[in-house]
């Protein structure tokens, strides 16, 4: 036994190991750094409006469809006011009104999806079929009618969404529940006389909530973009208000003589979308790596 | 030593940046089949991915030479490598599903593989081969897809498809391993008879010595990536020499209902990088100087060789 | 497969059915008298007595479900109701744009789909060489883009900067192509990404060693293998990108003024044309419960282990 201690194999055993625990390690170092930087941006466009150069809502009438300059960094749209202020400005509520949005949906698609999953029956069935037809119309049109209807604000352009990207959500949620409440220590939970409500809270959602939670960062990008087509169509918000859909939408119509007014919300809303993007595919990558 | 099909001399593989095998060398002859056995991990896997050389498997041969009837095939180009694989060397996997789509019919299939060799592929052949290898329903099976047929069906299928192609070598991994009992002897009678009937030379790769007795000429046993013993058949299982032998025939589980003798501690992972022999740390006859003889394997009885430094420890 | 198909159809009903409930419900929920509506955008002084003749005339007197359900039953006789803009019969309108909206869809989809699968294929190849990673870059961020950034990208750049296409998109192949290029720009995007991690897996499936082990040429195990094995879920992805091809139609053809459902759907909400907004809403859903449809069969015919239920 004593010649055990002296193979040197006991010591290779080591770096074969660690090649699957260091790309992990990577992954998580890389997840922690996305997200790191999306809670910045997060908190930047909290405060974003104490930073504006310029008041977003100040027209000007001698400084209409400016070009880039020092005092007006991203030019100025039809009115004089300030590409760049308003941007800012308008960060707060299109950010926030995305996160809003995937938190609700998540909240609600997951409750609906756990208590489907979990107790089956007539309830699942009318729910799904319910689902199943809010998912055969096109997402983006059934929001486009009921914003249409609603009238614009932000808070209906939310309701448009909402309607249909809870779905999602439910039927994921409702798959994962469908397949715990079949594993054999839920029976066992059973059998030792716990509450469903005790097993779904301690048991159920907790093995769950990981693939949930990776799909809705991975979600927050297409709902972003979702908003931002609606706010485009001017079914967003209001007019007066700073938010990056409406003011390309607004510009839309001068895209000749001002395009920086045009391009320049739009390419913050596309940055921000592939940083949500770039997120949630490393979160989704570390999730993978974590189960091989 | 011309009239062999296949010489390994001195082989050496890597994987990545670690070491299989070291100084691997045997030979084998028209119509020989020999079985290589040992743990899993031994490299002997790795031997038969070696000689297929498919780059794609990533190993990765950096000392010594393959020859296969007189031509030397360590570093063929993609293309050269292609048109002898099939043609002169067969391949069963070890995975039932892994020599077909599984989605698609073995009619196109087969189709496919002759075509790439530039050679017609004619039906009626394929159901004459299927009814002399005795496959049942020979006349619907390539309307089939592999997914509908069993495991062992699958590998019948591709030891038929190897059949049309016409290979002089047949590789086996393992191609038994997973199957069921009576399947397994259905292969194995089937290659036994077609190494009779077409002189295919097998290199059968198996951690199952009772298959081994059975259909080999030739036995190797492979230790942590070294050939610790190679000899005829009858004379390896009947006499072994090498320790390692000793314990691995001792470690087939009898009729009896007793449990096999285990052997305590694991193959070492490096054990191809080291110089002496690797078998030391589990070795109850080992002594000083076995660690520093470097790896030899040498001929003990005629037509045995065995690479312990000892030469025949007597029990 | 034909009794698969009609058993499918026939379920479809009750879906269809329950899409026109919840179609004419939001428009009956909508705040806002069509009739007055109508009445004002003639101009003129609105009597009482004028607005109850016209609500009479255009059915809004009458209550919730006579009004549903002779909806319903002028659709299963191919009559969609009058327009309240112009009086004129809605359906002719709906097909017209419904072939204008086709039109482009088609053809986003099969430009892209022709574009994509080879990038897919040959970076999945070369993964980690420099193409790759630039192909990466485009994707991600084509996948990221709105869409009114593309068509309007494309507008400055085309219509604004070198002046080759007029403003405003005619209905002819060459209006078509910049609407065309701007729905394909992230569908490209999102297939070629599928189709590269498609290959990849199957790429390390074990069948790919085994046949190059019999000496299968290289290209028959990527485009009749290899690639015949990802179909399943390019086209997956392909239906899911119709889907959203349908909504982005909307956008795409309100910047080029492409005559198609999609800016027929935003000019009757606009105006408050119901019939029109139902119309488009029911075309659309009909038309993606079909695009379902031919995808769920279109698996079974790569994969036949998977069982028409």
């Amino acid at each position: 036994m004593e010649m055990v201690k002296q193979n040197p194999a006991a010591t290779k055993i080591k770096p074969m190991l660690t090649r699957s625990q260091r790309k992990h390690q990577r992954l998580k170092r890389k997840t922690i750094l996305w997200a790191i930087i999306v809670s910045l941006i997060l908190v930047f466009s909290f405060f974003a409006t104490y930073f504006t150069p310029n008041d977003p809502y100040e027209t000007n009438p001698l400084a209409m469809r400016q070009g880039p300059s020092a005092e007006y960094p991203f030019g100025t749209d039809n009115l004089g006011r300030c590409v760049y202020s308003r941007i800012l400005e308008g960060a707060r509520t299109s950010i926030f009104a995305t996160i809003m949005l995937v938190i609700i949906s998540f909240f609600v698609g997951t409750v609906i999806g756990v208590l489907c999953g979990y107790y089956g029956g007539v309830v699942d069935d009318i729910v799904m079929r319910f689902t199943d037809i809010l998912l055969s119309v096109p997402q983006l049109v059934l929001a486009i009618a009921v914003a249409g209807i609603l009238g614009g604000s932000l808070m209906n352009t939310l309701i448009a969404i909402g309607i249909t990207s809870w779905t999602s959500y439910a039927r994921l949620a409702r798959s994962h529940a469908m397949r715990i409440r079949q594993l054999p220590f839920i029976n066992a939970c059973r059998l030792t006389g716990c509450s469903d409500f005790h097993i779904i809270i301690t048991h159920v959602v907790p093995n769950l909530i990981g693939p949930m939670l990776v799909n809705a960062t991975l979600e927050i990008g297409t709902t972003m973009l979702s908003i931002a087509g609606l706010s485009f169509l001017g079914l967003g918000v209001a007019p007066p208000t700073a938010e990056w859909g409406s003011m390309v939408s607004e510009a839309r119509s001068y895209l000749q003589l001002a395009p920086w007014a045009v391009f320049a919300p739009a390419l913050a809303i596309l940055l921000t979308v592939m940083l949500f993007n770039y997120f949630g595919e490393s979160v989704c990558d570390l999730a993978n790596s974590q189960e091989a | 030593m011309a009239n062999n099909l296949l010489e390994i001399n001195n082989l050496t593989v890597t994987y990545g940046d670690f070491k299989i095998i070291t100084e691997v060398s045997f030979s084998m002859k028209p119509g020989e089949i020999v079985c290589i056995a040992g743990e899993s991990g031994c490299g002997k896997s790795t031997l038969i991915k070696a000689v297929l050389g498919i780059k794609h498997l990533g190993a990765f041969i950096t000392e010594g030479n393959i020859i296969l009837d007189g031509r030397d095939i360590t570093h063929l180009s993609t293309e050269e490598r292609r048109q002898i694989l099939g043609t002169q060397i067969g391949y069963v996997p070890q995975n039932t599903r892994g020599s077909f789509n599984n989605i698609r019919t073995y009619d196109v299939q087969y189709q496919e593989t002759m075509r790439s060799h530039n050679r017609k592929f004619v039906r009626s052949d394929a159901i004459d081969c299927f009814d002399r290898l005795n496959f049942p329903e020979s006349s619907k099976l390539l309307s089939y897809q592999p997914w509908e047929m069993s495991g062992g069906m699958n590998q019948r299928m591709a030891i038929a498809l190897a059949v049309l192609q016409g290979p002089k070598l047949m590789l086996c991994d393992e191609a038994t391993s997973v199957l069921d009992v009576t399947s397994q002897k259905e292969v194995i009678e089937e290659l036994a008879k077609l190494r009779d009937e077409l002189g295919w030379s097998i290199l059968f790769i198996t951690h199952n010595l009772g298959v081994a007795s059975h259909i080999a000429d030739k036995l190797g046993v492979m230790y942590a990536g070294r050939m610790v013993e190679y000899g005829n058949i009858r004379s390896v299982l009947d006499d072994p020499i090498h320790p390692y032998t000793r314990r691995l025939l001792a470690a087939i589980p009898g009729k009896d209902r007793k449990l096999p003798l285990g052997l305590e501690g694991r193959p070492p992972l490096d054990g191809a990088e080291v110089e002496g022999c690797n078998f030391v740390p589990r070795c109850q006859f080992c002594e000083d100087k076995c660690s520093t003889k470097p790896y030899s394997l040498d001929e003990i009885v005629p037509g045995h060789f065995a690479s312990c430094a000892q030469g025949r420890v007597d029990l | 497969m034909l009794k698969y198909a009609s058993k499918r159809i026939i379920k479809l009903i009750p879906v269809l059915l329950a899409i026109t409930l919840l179609v004419f419900t939001l428009m009956y929920l909508t705040p806002g008298d069509p009739a007055l509506k109508k009445l004002t955008s003639g101009g003129g002084v609105v009597t009482d007595e004028l607005l109850a003749l016209e609500r009479a005339e255009m059915g809004l007197d009458r209550p919730f479900f006579v009004r549903y359900f002779s909806w319903v039953f002028g659709i299963v006789q191919g009559d969609f109701g009058n327009s309240y803009v112009d009086s004129m019969p809605v359906l002719p309108k709906l097909l017209k744009a419904l072939g204008y909206t086709l039109m482009l869809a088609l053809a986003s989809t099969f430009l892209s789909v022709v574009i994509a699968i080879p990038i897919g294929v040959y970076t999945a190849l070369k993964k980690d060489t420099i193409f790759d990673n630039i192909v990466r870059i485009f994707t991600f961020t084509g996948n990221a883009m709105p869409n009114f950034l593309i068509a309007l990208l494309l507008m400055f750049l085309f219509c604004i900067q070198i002046k080759a296409f007029p403003v405003i998109a005619t209905a002819s192949l060459k209006g078509m192509f910049l609407p065309t290029l701007a729905l394909s720009i992230p569908m490209i995007s999102r297939f070629a990404r599928q189709t590269r991690a498609d290959v990849l897996s199957q790429l390390g499936e074990e069948y790919v060693i085994g046949m190059h082990a019999r000496g299968v040429k290289e290209r028959t195990i990527l485009f009749k293998n290899v690639l015949h094995n990802s179909l399943g879920s390019i086209i997956t992805i392909v239906s899911l990108q119709i889907r959203i091809l349908i909504g982005g139609s909307v956008v795409t053809e309100t910047i080029f003024r492409w005559p198609g459902i999609g800016s027929m759907l935003m000019s009757s909400i606009t105006g408050r044309d119901y019939p029109l907004v139902q119309g488009t809403v029911l075309i659309l859903a009909t038309l993606q419960i079909l695009i379902n449809l031919l995808t769920d069969m279109s698996y079974f015919v790569i994969d036949k282990r998977i069982s028409l239920e």
